[in-house]
């Protein structure tokens, strides 16, 4: 065999060992693996929305206002889940508005993993000046409280999602500079960094192929964390009216549309409330299983 | 301990100002303002208008509208509401202790059910109470807060019947509230039933704001208790004989505090934020509502000043926080920060 | 001898509370949002009336509950000059303003106070004016400085305006909640001991009850005026539960903590009606909500466009889907139980294929624009953004693309006001009865100068017709001008008229002799309790 291929081959398999185990132990955990499959099923629908969902998500059936879901009385086999004031199917809403769930989530952790860590990053390599204003700047921030800080964010960019998305990862970026920081930081300490630094590593070397990689497993729990609760605080923020904006079929949105119905239609609040819920759990489920999976190399951290 | 503390108190005069700054910046930076908001539909012409932003002093540069503010900051005076014309002050303190009324009762419920909750579950690990309690918690976790309050009161409410729908105490009921705390001054009005009145209100709405620091409490404590559980010195006290109560509770469960406590200093950030929408949801007369009223009207001086207050005070228990962790680890205070 | 009864009222009060069988009434009205202060004269919303001026203060002249016909208040009779330069206006004797607990007047009501209710509001140099500065919502948004030259004490009994220019709605005007009569001794009582803010704070009026207390965004309490000069109220206790969700109003409603709430939820109206124990009650709205076209836009200019679109919306749909059913579909820009209405006049009806030859025929094929829809609820229009969720749809079936625009309530107030937007929902509660008030105020070249005319709509033949109605007092001259006006705006359509809502109130079957105000106010002094 080549050189090459001798060299490959190891790092290979190990890499493959690595994930094996990871994969085993994620496994065990049968709330995790639930979350996934339910997960996975839900990406289907974001993925293949215009293909499974049975009508149009904005198409307004005038004669068939406030269907009840076809298991309650009045309800009928057409429109499973029912409908909803406009006469929308409320089934093919919910499928179309899982899509929203993954932008909000993807777009706020991306965010926070870019921002967030590079911040981070600077200020655990940065001593002094640097590192003061920047964490003095994320003390500001985690001063106010969060809903607070984002409903001010969302009034001044405007109400619509994506403004909402982007109020929301700026109060989340805070706790991704911490992590980074105090992962960064204590990484910093150990032998292979100064024996890289000893053989003349650049600091943009250190930073982001050394260090980095050390501190992902806790940074990728935090996101899975903030995946959810981006889901639960862009809900809110729907709630009080600064959310996505009509006739978008985000599902925070419909609980806030919804919400006058509570009494006379009460599953057209129903129905969008638990998928938030199903999926918020999931993905925490998922989390709780990546964080017990990573354990091992997650005994020096405390998120 | 004091050098600790005070270099605490130094970090603080930087954020602080960038506390200001970002609360003033940022309801001015919204668009839109307090005239015409509290115009409505009923707006005035334009030269009025002018006038009226003239004698408001909005007219100003930003930087000198700052000043002005930061410099009557010092001296104590927030300003008044462009709505009520009343003192933010005045209205922080009247609105204040309602807010922290129910957040203290939503803690208690979370403290009372999360944490042996959590004990319980770490104890008996990897049985099916294990399994139940954390997915219940998990639950509770997982749920939009709005939604589950509002479900709450439709159920305990409106079909039950068992707890009043909204407000804090029987609208029947007008007495003096010295303290501001509806539990202490219905006791102290002598009034009959006022008491009783101000427990039912305050159940549902503490057990919704309760609801997620319970999950949070429920979660920690058992990892923190798996963690200690598996340390040396227990499975010493074990060989020595102790009782498993006295393992769990009298050893364990003291070196499990620290990340407790945490938790509960990082849970008031969390209940201050649920409060805005339980206030909403209840009816219920504290600051969260308050805040986002004014947000809403562009109230400057009362965002501007809730902001700084609200900020203060989660700055403040931060730090007692951090002196308790101090005190409860003194290997923590020594080291710095 | 003023003293004891308060005492008596006051020991009356605790004694409800302590359950003794003394049959003090309390009444409990879950009311919609906190008010503002207690100034009426400082704000504009109705919220803030209903806890100020329409349970604590008269006006020279009222509103007889529940029609908008003026009745004397503190004023026993009023003249106007035949110049229409001058109104004049007899006070009743024997007026008392409230006794409270920062207050005892040592005077009955006269001229005095009438002048310091209006001066304050048009005088710079007043103290309350630069307290306030000058933000006196109505009396700026009505532009009464242009108006009213002068307020004139002729005796005690007998107060003078001397008027820029006639205005035929000018009674009417004295009867709405910014006229609110306030004590002038009290005032001055305030500006000795420095304290201005209580005006607002601890009000002091003339009417059926009287301020007992303010808990901050909670409860507000008031006691019956045991010397009030007209009939006395029934209850002996009026209590304001502030409740913010129409959902939690209506379910306090069922759980007997409340006595009467105003806007329930569309959704919720069935279930209300077939509620044991509730009375629905229900009048058609003083209201109109419509969809302004902007037409300083180009695309907008042309008239048939704007028929096209009217042709194509559906407005029986918006009534079923966004009212519930309750309303009724506008064809005037004012609603039918206002005098001079339109019988007459053919509405748009919903026709898709003549929308479609109308636009071929202005040799339009299909355009781009937005509908603006406000995120909170009014009176006239409970749901805008379903509304314009049936209108983006209905127009996409004629080939505009309609992109749904929202702002916060301010903003979107703002911008609208600028004439940011192509298309835009609001609509109007009237104030004082008079068509004037809607056709002037919303359509008028000033207002669309102002901005406050969102279509920016200018059309000389109709301006003439309100002016000549405004000049004259002959109410035959004012019909038929009012109208002409109505036609001409059928012909031109800058709006779509879309609906007048019917105001709803649910009231428990203990209460007894509550009357639907039509311009939205919520008045308890008539009525009584089981």
């Amino acid at each position: 065999m080549s050189v090459e291929a001798i060299n490959n081959q190891p790092k290979q398999s190990a890499l493959m060992a690595v994930l094996a185990s990871f994969w085993f132990e994620f496994k065990q955990n049968r709330g995790a693996f639930y979350g996934l499959v339910f997960m996975g099923i839900l990406l289907v629908c974001a993925v293949f929305a215009d293909v499974i969902s049975p009508y149009s998500e904005i198409e307004q059936y005038r004669d068939a206002l406030k269907l009840p879901p076809v298991w309650v009385e009045g309800g009928t086999w057409a429109h499973i889940f029912g409908t909803d004031a406009l006469g929308r199917d409320m089934l093919s809403r919910m499928i179309h508005g899982s899509r929203f769930s993954f932008y909000i989530g993807i777009i706020v952790i991306f965010i926070c993993l870019t921002v967030g860590v590079m911040l981070g990053l600077i200020a655990a390599f940065n001593k002094g000046f640097i590192e003061n204003c920047i964490m003095r700047l994320m003390d500001i921030i985690l001063a106010f409280p969060s809903l607070l800080m984002a409903l001010a964010l969302v009034a001044i960019l405007g109400p619509s999602l994506l403004n909402a998305m982007i109020a929301i990862a700026i109060v989340y970026i805070p706790h991704f500079v911490r992590l980074t920081r105090a992962q960064a930081l204590s990484e910093l300490g150990k032998d292979y960094v100064s024996s890289s630094k000893t053989m003349g590593a650049s600091r943009s070397r250190l930073m982001f192929i050394n260090v980095l990689p050390n501190c992902m497993a806790p940074l990728i729990v935090q996101a899975t964390m903030s995946f959810s609760s981006a889901i639960l605080d862009a809900a809110a923020l729907g709630f009080l009216g600064m959310g996505a904006q009509a006739p978008t079929p985000e599902w925070g949105t419909m609980l806030a549309d919804a919400r006058q119905y509570i009494q006379s239609d009460p599953w057209m609040m129903g129905i969008p409330g638990l998928a938030i819920l199903f999926t918020v759990l999931s993905i925490n489920l998922i989390g709780d299983g990546l964080r017990d999976a990573l354990d091992p190399k997650m005994k020096t951290s405390k998120t | 301990m004091f050098s600790f503390l005070f270099r605490r108190l130094l970090v603080l005069i930087p954020t602080y100002i960038g506390i200001t700054l970002t609360a003033f910046v940022f309801i001015r930076v919204i668009p839109g303002d307090p005239i015409l908001v509290m115009s409505g539909e009923r707006s005035p012409s334009p030269e009025k208008y002018a006038e009226l932003m003239h004698a408001f002093g909005f007219d100003q540069p930003l930087w000198k509208q700052y000043f002005d503010y930061v410099g009557n900051l010092l001296q104590g005076n927030f300003g008044d509401s462009i709505v009520t014309g009343r003192p933010v002050l005045e209205e922080f303190f009247e609105l204040f202790p309602a807010t922290v009324e129910l957040a203290a009762f939503a803690l208690f419920f979370a403290l009372l059910i999360g944490i042996p909750a959590g004990i319980i579950a770490a104890v008996k690990r990897g049985t099916f109470y294990d399994h139940t309690l954390m997915t219940i918690s998990l639950t509770g976790f997982s749920m939009p807060l709005f939604w589950w309050a509002l479900l709450l009161i439709v159920f305990f409410s409106g079909y039950l019947g068992w707890t009043p729908v909204s407000g804090r105490i029987s609208a029947l009921y007008f007495f003096d509230t010295p303290t501001g705390f509806m539990l202490i001054d219905s006791w102290l009005s002598d009034e009959e039933g006022a008491f009783k009145s101000a427990v039912m209100h305050l159940i549902l709405p503490a057990v919704a704001l309760g609801t997620i620091p319970m999950a949070t409490f429920a979660r920690q404590s058992r990892s923190a208790m798996l963690e200690t559980l598996g340390e040396d010195f227990i499975k010493t006290a074990r060989a020595k004989g102790l009782s498993p109560f006295k393992v769990t509770v009298v050893h364990a469960f003291r070196n499990a505090l620290i990340p407790i406590i945490t938790v509960i200093g990082l849970s008031v950030g969390v209940l201050l934020g649920g409060a805005i929408l339980t206030e909403t949801i209840f009816s219920w007369p504290g600051i969260g509502k308050w805040m986002v009223d004014s947000i809403f009207r562009r109230d400057y001086p009362v965002v501007q000043g809730g902001l700084i207050l609200i900020a203060t005070i989660v700055i403040m228990v931060n730090l007692t926080v951090d002196v308790l962790y101090g005190i409860i680890d003194p290997r923590i205070s020594k080291k710095g920060h | 001898m003023k003293k004891s009864i308060i005492a008596a009222a006051v020991l009356a009060g605790g004694m409800i509370m302590s359950g003794q069988a003394m049959a003090a009434k309390t009444l409990v009205y879950c009311s919609e949002g906190s008010p503002e202060g207690f100034d009426a004269a400082l704000y504009t919303s109705g919220t803030t009336f209903d806890a100020s001026a329409n349970t604590m203060f008269d006006g020279l002249v009222n509103f007889k509950v529940g029609t908008t016909e003026v009745v004397p208040g503190v004023a026993e009779s009023w003249d106007v000059s035949v110049d229409g330069l001058e109104l004049t206006f007899k006070l009743r004797p024997g007026v008392k303003f409230h006794s409270t607990k920062n207050f005892t007047p040592t005077r009955d009501l006269n001229a005095d106070d009438i002048i310091f209710s209006f001066k304050r509001q048009m005088d710079k140099e007043n103290p309350y004016y630069k307290e306030n500065n000058g933000n006196f919502g109505y009396w700026n948004a009505m532009d009464m400085s242009n108006l009213i030259n002068d307020v004139v004490k002729v005796d005690d009994l007998t107060v003078k305006f001397v008027l820029d220019h006639p205005e035929a709605p000018i009674v009417s005007n004295m009867a709405m909640a910014f006229a609110s009569i306030q004590s002038a001794e009290y005032g001055a009582q305030l500006v000795a001991s420095g304290k201005l803010g209580d005006l607002n704070q601890k009000p002091v009026g003339t009417g059926p009850f009287q301020f007992v207390g303010y808990k901050k965004d909670s409860v507000i309490r008031y006691a019956k005026n045991t010397q009030y000069w007209g009939e006395q109220a029934k209850i002996d206790n009026l209590v304001f539960s502030i409740t913010t969700d129409a959902s939690v109003r209506f379910q306090k409603m069922k759980a007997g903590e409340c006595h009467a709430m105003p806007y329930p939820n569309p959704a919720d109206i069935a279930d209300i009606r077939s509620t044991d124990g509730i009375n629905m009650m229900e009048q058609e709205g003083l209201n109109v909500g419509y969809l302004a076209y902007n037409t300083e836009k180009d695309k907008f200019k042309d008239v048939r466009v704007r028929k096209a679109l009217n042709y194509a919306i559906n407005k029986d749909a918006i009534k079923q889907v966004v009212f519930n059913g309750e309303a009724s579909v506008a064809k005037n820009p004012i609603p039918p139980t206002i005098w001079s209405y339109d019988q007459s006049t053919v509405d748009d009806a919903y026709d898709v294929d003549k929308a479609k030859a109308l636009l071929k025929e202005a040799g339009i094929s299909g355009f781009k624009t937005n509908i603006w829809a406000m995120p909170v609820q009014r009176p006239y229009n409970p749901d805008a953004k379903k509304m314009a969720e049936l209108i983006q749809a209905d127009w996409a079936k004629i080939g505009v693309d309609a992109e749904i625009v929202t702002f916060e309530w301010g903003e979107y107030l703002k911008r609208s006001k600028a004439g940011e937007h192509d298309t835009v929902l609001l609509g109007w509660t009237g104030d004082n009865g008079d068509p004037d008030n809607f056709l002037r105020v919303l359509l008028g070249c000033a207002a669309a100068k102002s901005g406050d005319n969102r279509a920016r709509w200018c059309n000389a033949e109709f301006e003439q017709e309100l002016q000549d109605a405004l000049l004259s007092t002959d109410p035959e001259v004012r019909t038929t001008a009012y109208e002409n006006a109505q036609k001409i705006f059928k012909k031109e359509a800058p709006w779509a008229t879309i609906a007048h809502s019917t105001v709803f109130m649910p009231v428990s079957n203990k209460v007894s002799g509550y009357k639907i105000d039509p311009l939205g106010g919520h008045f308890f002094h008539n009525v009584d309790l089981k």
